[in-house]
């Protein structure tokens, strides 16, 4: 592989982490009596009975990271895995910040990197304890370590027939001031790996979510007194409330409680939920810019974007020349060249959709003194920094209690934590816990949306007929500027969030990405997939419209450009065996990462514009798959989450208003318009990659690929509805 | 008013206003968090519950329409298709997040007992919840497991 290739989305992210720290001090990040001597670190803990207590760092919204992170210690240090105990870590961004470069040293659960992320580190981190273990048992048996070796959750003696179990040894050397250093040789062989890669290995959370019987959602928690909220918002960043006039009407509702301004925000505090939903049905706002905010469509702004993207005389960042590499002049290739393919393509705003309503249950006592809050979120280190800085108080005073997460996609990875600090400013206001719902109705029109993109294309075709140098101008906002100025600044005004999907997954002649932004008031987010949706769907949809000019297979087309990339083209091979590649109407593909295939068959009832899916395949090369059974289920819930994306959902703006309120025009795919999907994972070594949505938002370009092979017109903007689909047909 | 039914066998009565949805009764007023709010219009299938054996979308339930109903919740789903259904959810690993389960558990339960032996196409029909974590596959495979399980 070229250094091009070697830049793709991770690659780029894992070179430029450089370092990896390992803890050499043995941090007692878990609660430790004084009565028992335990063996205690930041990641572990063995009490005297046996139980290894392993927390992770990571969210858990949906993703398996509580089970996934804990078997990667549990491997390196042998722990008997029906011993293990799984929970979530304290927060802490000093000892617990995801090692992935682009989390900037906080803790951040995102872009799929829980397990990537923190793979070696936690390997050590076992490989330590392990050591320890040996270093104490050799002591208690008086033998030389070197005789010594592990079973599951024991030091074994072969030569002697003795044994201890972790519990007695680390009952008996407590925790050591320093922990070891290990080397490679301290690892485990991955041939002898007994709980990676493990494909009987359960999720620890599942049978708590199928009783539904605990609370693990922040939705679920009840505190005596505890009041009820819910809050409307413009779709416009901060705009403020100036005036209520049926404010009267709302408070005379049974059990309403007051109706409270926010700072961009006006809630309805009240007994019952059900009381606060009702004030909001009734509730009436006038909001500062109104005026100005009418004039704002989607359309229009779309429109705008495209001009921009096309106008070449715009100049923007250059992605490559950002990350290191030499900046590259189009222009000139553009002159000289025999023939130049161009195209434009667009992406609609998107919604996350999470189907746990966004919410928390704040406690705020001694006069805003001190919080307690139960909150799902992606970053919490950003939520109590949040809160410390909207309150004036120290993160020691934030108690917060992190709940599992009903779905995120990236809604509850933004800084503010708008949602969140909602319930703890009515809970300082009112003097009583508050639980803050969003309505569903309040989510959709205040979104946070994944933002519109235009994108202009081209490639240049040689005087023999090869095209191999591509060009590709993405205008949108960029949604960190919402979601972490933090990270913004940090990465020196790196727009991170717009990037995956323009590191190259082909060895090209020239390569050039740019990223023009046009900043708006919309409130935008990362949205899962990031820039990737966008990205892949337009530079895979016009990889197949420059086969197809130059008659050459879509798949061969993709082959030529892979070259010396050997995993890539094991991919492609594997998807072509799956598929049965044949070039058969109806038969759609894409390539991404340089790691990642995805195949759509369809085909379309030309009267209506509706489309059948017949099958979906995936081959993925994604490194040492940690959890595989997980794995399979975050792929094919990528898929999915992208096909639903790709296909109807979309959010529009009329008149500065959202056109859509909940799911009844907010269309999300449900059981009947999902056909078969076929994953297979590349048998690999190599360390891993994220799995959640590492490269199945690229389904969007398979699927008009598809479109295309099954009828010759070309979708252009995604999501690729009925009516659009229609629309082509006719044309 | 004053609501009377019996939920998961148990009779209940509850001060509330004639229009509050059952999903809050459930969740709120009796403290029962298993069933879920996603949407609030019927289109979600999160708040799903059996009202007189058959599965309705709680959000759209009013409290005087349970005068003498019988309610069942997730938590009172142990009879031997509850349970053959929550280990077949467990055996082929369904939740991502889990926060539609719940309610994807009522709503098979009502297929199944109706529909012993339901094709896939007749499971999709039915199952008409929002997953947004795209458990789909899984769940069609765990309801299929859980009726065999039963018969
Ligand atoms: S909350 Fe009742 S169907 Fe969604
Ligand atoms: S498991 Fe998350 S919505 Fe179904």
């Amino acid at each position: 592989m070229n250094n091009a290739a070697k830049l793709s989305r991770r690659g780029f992210l894992q070179a430029g982490a450089g370092l990896l720290f390992t803890f050499s001090v043995a941090k007692p990040g878990l609660a430790q009596s004084e009565a028992e001597k335990r063996l205690s670190t930041a990641f572990v803990e063995i009490l005297s009975d046996g139980t290894v207590k392993i927390v992770s760092p990571a969210s858990e919204m949906g993703n398996g990271s509580l089970t996934a992170i804990p078997i990667i210690v549990a491997e390196e240090m042998d722990a008997d895995w029906d011993k293990v105990a799984v929970d979530f870590s304290p927060v802490d961004d000093q000892t617990y910040a995801n090692p992935t470069f682009w989390h900037y040293g906080i803790m951040l659960t995102a872009g799929s990197s829980a397990v990537s992320g923190f793979y070696d580190q936690l390997r050590q981190t076992g490989a330590q304890i392990r050591k320890v273990l040996l270093a104490g048992a050799a002591d208690m048996l008086s033998v030389p370590v070197g005789e010594l070796t592990t079973e599951p959750g024991m030091v074994v003696h072969a030569a002697s027939g003795q044994s201890l179990g972790f519990g007695e040894v680390a009952a008996s050397i407590g925790t050591p001031e320093e922990l070891p250093e290990v080397t490679e040789d301290d690892l485990k062989d991955p041939a002898t790996f007994r709980l990676i890669g493990n494909p009987d290995l359960q999720r620890r959370d599942t049978p708590a979510k199928v009783h539904g019987e605990d609370t693990l959602y922040s939705i679920d928690v009840a505190l005596p007194g505890m009041l009820y909220a819910t809050v409307k918002r413009t779709c416009f960043i901060n705009r403020v409330p100036l005036n209520v006039p049926n404010e009267a009407e709302v408070l005379a509702l049974p059990n309403v409680v007051a109706v409270t301004r926010l700072p961009d925000a006006v809630a309805i505090v009240a007994s019952t939920y059900e009381a606060a939903l009702a004030g909001e049905d009734l509730l009436e706002v006038e909001w500062s810019r109104a005026e100005t905010d009418a004039e704002y469509s989607s359309d229009g702004a779309l429109d705008a974007l495209a001009e921009t993207a096309e106008d070449m005389a715009i100049e923007g960042m250059d992605v490559m020349a950002m990350v290191g590499a030499p900046a590259t002049d189009f222009a000139p290739i553009i002159a000289d060249a025999v023939k130049v393919h161009a195209r434009t393509y667009k992406t609609d705003f998107m919604y996350h959709a999470q189907i746990e309503p966004l919410n928390a249950v704040a406690n705020v006592t001694e006069g805003g003194a001190k919080v307690e809050l139960w909150a799902g979120t992606q970053t919490p280190s950003h939520l109590t920094r949040a809160i410390g800085d909207a309150l004036s108080i120290a993160p020691e005073d934030i108690t917060l209690h992190r709940s599992y997460l009903g779905g995120a996609f990236g809604r509850r990875a933004a800084m503010d934590h708008d949602w969140a600090l909602d319930a703890v400013r009515l809970s300082q206001i009112h003097g009583a816990p508050v639980k803050s719902i969003w309505s569903r109705e309040s989510d959709v029109h205040a979104g946070r949306f994944r933002p519109i993109t235009a994108h202009h294309i081209q490639a240049v075709e040689d005087a023999d007929g090869t095209v191999a140098s591509f060009y590709h101008r993405v205008a949108s906002d960029t949604p960190l500027r919402m979601a972490d100025q933090y990270r913004l600044r940090s990465g020196n005004g790196f727009p991170v969030i717009t990037t995956p999907g323009l590191f190259p997954s082909y060895t090209y002649a020239k390569y050039k990405a740019e990223i023009l932004r046009v900043e708006s008031d919309v409130r935008v987010s990362p949205m899962r997939g990031v820039g990737a949706f966008a990205n892949v769907f337009a530079m895979e949809s016009f990889f197949d419209e420059v086969a197809a000019e130059t008659g050459t297979d879509p798949l061969e087309f993709r082959r030529g450009l892979t070259q010396g990339n050997e995993r890539g083209l094991a991919v492609l091979d594997k998807i072509a065996e799956m598929s049965n590649w044949d070039g058969r109407p109806g038969l759609g593909l894409c390539f991404t990462e340089g790691r990642m295939a995805i195949a759509v068959e369809l085909d379309l009832d030309e009267g209506s514009g509706a489309v059948n899916l017949k099958h979906i395949w995936c081959a993925t090369d994604v490194g040492v798959v940690v959890h595989p059974d997980n794995a399979e289920n975050q792929v094919v819930g990528g898929l999915i989450f992208h096909l639903s994306n790709s296909l109807s959902e979309r959010i529009t703006f009329t008149n500065g208003q959202v056109d859509q309120q909940n799911f009844y025009n907010y269309n999300v795919l449900k059981m009947a318009d999902i056909p078969p999907i076929d994953v297979v994972f590349m048998p690999s070594t190599e360390a891993p990659e994220g799995v959640g949505d590492f490269g199945t938002e690229a389904v969007a370009a398979a699927l008009a690929n598809a479109i295309y092979s099954a009828t010759g017109k070309r979708l252009r903007h995604a999501p690729m509805t009925q009516d659009r689909i229609l629309e082509a047909l006719k044309a | 008013m004053k609501a009377n039914f019996v939920i998961n066998e148990q009779p209940v009565s509850i001060d509330v206003e004639p229009d509050t949805p059952l999903l809050w009764i459930v969740r709120d007023h009796l403290g029962l968090k298993g069933t879920k709010f996603g949407c609030g219009v019927a289109q979600c299938g999160a708040c799903i519950v059996h009202l007189n054996g058959k599965a309705v979308h709680a959000c759209q339930v009013p409290a005087d329409a349970l005068e003498g109903t019988n309610v069942e919740t997730i938590e009172g789903m142990t009879d031997k298709l509850g349970a053959a259904l929550k280990a077949a959810w467990t055996a082929e690993q369904v939740p991502q997040c889990g926060y539609c389960q719940p309610g994807m558990i009522m709503n098979a339960a009502s297929l199944l007992a109706s529909n012993p032996e339901p094709s896939e196409e007749e499971i999709a029909e039915h199952m008409t919840n929002i997953c947004r974590c795209g458990t789909y596959p899984r769940i069609i495979k765990a309801i299929q497991r859980a009726a065999k399980e039963v018969i």
